[in-house]
């Protein structure tokens, strides 16, 4: 059924279409124009929706204060000819002897604009592993086509997951790993501020993914859930590099710390919080200042959450057993997820629990990359997800000092590691740093300055979707990727309904987004 | 005193002042919108000089007519007819050609300016248009037509809208203004007619209307059908008051500029169209020059 006709429009710019009077249209929706001179079919995406008509503005204000101030007694002759929708579109695809190439050429004035059919949606390409929903056109999901992003590149060139809260970031981070999951050369390390991830207390979490044996849950409450790992962590692991760009440290504070670190190795932290400021002026001298000592005791105390000896996570006692380090990088060797649930302790404590496992995994890649190459190739691509991300790559953290994220954001791909930070608030991350997270995942996002930092750092052009973003509700995104063909709409699936249908290999029609 | 004070002076005195209305208030007949049962057709025709080459003129000439049903446009009914006319001056009168040719009466257009042979002769396609349309409707359509046509034979349903007139009141105001002053007085949120002679009526069709028209009509045991029909498809907002089918006919019968300049073109860009450059260049001397001195 046709639904309009292009009036105008450059290719550069938005193809004008005028729509049919009782055409139901929505932001979003990919409509198909057949050119019947060229024979070329177009693949145009709907940006915008507006009113027009052929009377001009003055008349038409008239005609409506005639109604409201008078009551006049009236009639709209040919209305549908005289007052009528219309749309701003932009090409996504031109199809041309059955091959599929970028938008080069236009249709013709007063060519038809059909809806699209299903049989035509293989203009998309294939070859992607991790489904993670189906197409969306408008606010219409097509339950036969789902669509799937191809993990490769994808995962080490860095991810962002925005949108405002409530939207389904932890959703889709959720659909997203369960596609993981699947795959044989991938792992993550999940840091868990919500305790979201692995499921419990009736919510539904990776623990009841059938694949659930390849996860591994670090909790401080790993009593109580079986199969959990203890996440405590002896003091006597931490390295200064740990603290730097995560907590706010002078220089002076800084040096001290490795001052300190290079004097007692293993036992700094301990011999930091115990040992006397007048030992410690004996032994250091004029090198630490009195202030910085009594300063740093208190700054490292506040930042390890310790209770004398004892935190949640931390503590000043003996190692004892198989370090927490070292079971996460055994993990991630091993293709696995790695979910460290951070519910229960405070902000800075978590940034370094996740700046401490992150620099020892970063670290075995870079040294592997290094030092036997051969062993590098087989390591698996890693996936570190971080929830509230601009904590520890915001424009005002990084002023402070660089840290761990900010390095895997810089040269993680580099080394296989990949970072997907969310976020409801990318305005708070630099352009710079947004644009090294290739892959966005755009959830519902009103906020202008947030949808602007988003667009703007985009590898794709999603200025013309500007609209559309603003408008998406729960679980429906744009994203957009070098490593797809154009911006993709998609009705991300819920996470409950992927476990339900993770047993039956769904013979239904998949497509996927490489451009591979 | 400023001239155009002097001169609004001398019109209030002379026009104005004399406050003899030949109206009287009884004359004037308020009447209803009826929902018209039948078809409404309005017929309108335009031309358009398309070359003008002083000793000959090609112009080019539409008729429209569009059908209305349940106030909904029936675009089956709705038609333009498209005619060329090519007008020479000579000495033995102006010689005309038609194309595609039609049956005229070539004796009163072989007198008249070349430049009013357009003119003519779109009447005339008007008249034989409303003529022929008159013989196929049912007693309860109605035709709607711009202008006056005296020579109408079949009289029915024949409803002329005229959207100026020279008709003067006796202290010489125009009469249509004259009456409209009146009524918005006397005759609040009403529609009404006046007669003013055998045939013509003075017709508000929408209360809210600001103007009102001159109205013939021929068949007068019919006119409050008639009218009110015409009232009915006159609250269109875009010119509330005018029968809508009439301003929607006027709109495809209308030769825009660029159709003129599209159709000049085309009538050069042919291997018979060569000479039409320079004939045509001798004649608007005076319009480029207007272009360039005094724009
Ligand atoms: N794809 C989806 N389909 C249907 N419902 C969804 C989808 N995604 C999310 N939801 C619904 O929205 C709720 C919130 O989702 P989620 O927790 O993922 O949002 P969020 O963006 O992570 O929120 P927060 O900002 O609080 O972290 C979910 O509990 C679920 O009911
Ligand atoms: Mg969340």
């Amino acid at each position: 059924m046709t639904i309009g006709k292009i009036i105008g429009g450059s290719i550069g710019e938005k193809i004008l279409i005028r729509l049919k009077s009782n055409a139901s249209v929505d932001v979003g929706d990919i409509v198909v124009c057949e050119d019947t001179k060229t024979k070329e079919k177009f693949f145009l995406k709907i940006i915008n929706i507006g009113i027009s008509s052929l009377i001009s503005n003055q008349f038409v204000e008239d005609i409506a204060g005639q109604n409201l101030e008078h009551d006049t007694d009236y009639n709209l002759f040919d209305s549908d000819d005289r007052f009528y929708k219309m749309c701003e579109a932009k090409i996504l695809k031109v199809k041309r002897e059955g091959k599929l190439f970028p938008a080069r050429s236009l249709p013709n004035y007063f060519m038809d604009i059909k809806k699209i059919n299903e049989e035509e949606f293989d203009f998309i390409n294939k070859g992607g592993e991790i489904e993670i929903g189906n197409l969306r056109l408008g606010t219409e999901s097509f339950e036969g086509i789902k669509l799937a992003l191809p993990a490769k590149k994808l995962i080490s060139h860095h991810m962002l997951v925005v949108a405002a809260t409530g939207k389904g970031k932890s959703n889709f981070s959720k659909v997203f790993l369960s596609g993981v999951l699947k795959l044989d050369n991938y792992a993550s390390v999940v840091f868990d501020p919500h305790n979201e991830y692995y499921g419990g207390s009736g919510e539904k979490g990776l623990r009841d993914h059938p694949l659930k044996d390849n996860v591994v849950y670090f909790s401080p409450r790993y009593e109580k859930i079986p199969g959990a790992e203890n996440l405590a962590i002896p003091t006597s692991e931490l390295e200064p590099d740990d603290f730097f760009g995560i907590v706010n440290l002078s220089s002076a504070q800084k040096e001290a710390m490795m001052l300190i670190f290079r004097e007692y190795k293993n036992e700094w932290i301990k011999k930091l919080l115990t040992e006397s400021i007048e030992n410690f002026m004996k032994i250091f001298g004029e090198k630490i200042h009195r202030a910085t000592f009594a300063t740093l005791k208190r700054k490292i105390q506040h930042a390890l959450e310790l209770e004398g000896s004892k935190g949640l996570v931390f503590s000043i006692d003996e190692a004892s057993g198989v370090s927490v380090y070292k079971k996460v990088k055994n993990a991630v060797s091993e293709r696995k997820i790695v979910i460290v649930d951070t519910s229960m302790i405070g902000d800075e404590t978590e940034k370094i629990v996740a700046s401490s496992i992150l620099n020892r995994v970063f670290r075995k890649y870079r040294v592997a990359k290094q030092k036997s190459p051969e062993v590098f190739s087989k390591m698996p691509e890693v996936l570190v997800v971080f929830e509230e991300a601009p904590r520890v790559i915001g424009s005002e953290v990084l002023s402070e000092g660089k840290n761990i994220f900010e390095r895997i954001a810089r040269e993680g791909r580099k080394f296989k590691v990949g970072l997907c930070a969310i976020t409801q608030m990318p305005s708070l991350i630099s352009g710079e740093i947004l644009s090294q997270m290739n892959t966005k995942v755009i959830l519902g996002l009103p906020a202008p300055a947030d949808r602007n930092a988003v667009i703007n750092s985009a590898a794709q052009n999603i200025g013309d979707e500007n609209i559309e973003i603003q408008m998406l509700d729960k679980g429906e995104a744009i994203i957009t990727s070098p490593f797809i063909d154009f911006p993709m709409p998609v009705k991300i699936f819920l996470f409950e309904d992927v476990l339900k249908d993770f047993k039956v290999e769904n013979p239904d029609k998949k497509i996927t987004l490489s451009i591979e | 005193m400023k001239i155009h004070q002097k001169i609004m002076e001398f019109i209030s005195k002379n026009v104005y002042s004399k406050n003899e209305f030949e109206f009287k208030i009884d004359n004037f007949k308020i009447f209803k919108d009826v929902e018209s049962i039948g078809n409404v057709y309005a017929v309108d025709g335009g031309c358009g000089v398309l070359c003008d080459c002083g000793s000959y003129i090609i112009s080019k000439i539409k008729i429209g007519v569009t059908c209305y049903e349940n106030m909904k446009r029936v675009s089956s009914s709705e038609k333009v007819d498209e005619y060329y006319v090519f007008a020479q001056k000579t000495d033995s009168g102006n010689v005309i050609k038609i194309f595609p040719e039609i049956e005229i009466n070539e004796n009163e257009i072989k007198k008249c300016k070349i430049e009013e042979v357009q003119n003519e002769i779109r009447r005339y396609l008007e008249w034989k248009k409303i003529e022929e349309l008159s013989e196929k409707i049912t007693s309860n359509d109605v035709i709607l037509a711009d202008g006056f046509f005296e020579k109408i034979k079949n009289e029915h349903n024949i409803v002329f809208v005229c959207k100026t007139s020279r008709l003067r009141s006796k202290s010489g105001r125009p009469l249509l203004s004259c009456l409209n002053d009146v009524s918005k007085e006397s005759i609040k949120n009403e529609k009404w007619m006046y007669k003013i002679s055998e045939n013509e009526y003075i017709v508000k069709f929408h209360e809210k209307s600001r103007f009102c028209y001159k109205v013939s009509v021929k068949n007068l045991n019919n006119i409050e059908y008639l009218l009110g029909v015409v009232a009915y498809y006159s609250k269109d907002p875009e010119i509330i008051g005018y029968p809508y089918p009439l301003l929607r006919v006027d709109k495809i019968a209308r030769i825009r500029n660029d159709e003129k300049k599209t159709e000049n073109r085309k009538l050069k860009n042919n291997k018979f169209g060569k000479f039409l450059v320079s004939d045509e260049d001798a004649a608007i001397m005076h319009e480029l020059l207007d272009k360039r001195m005094y724009r």
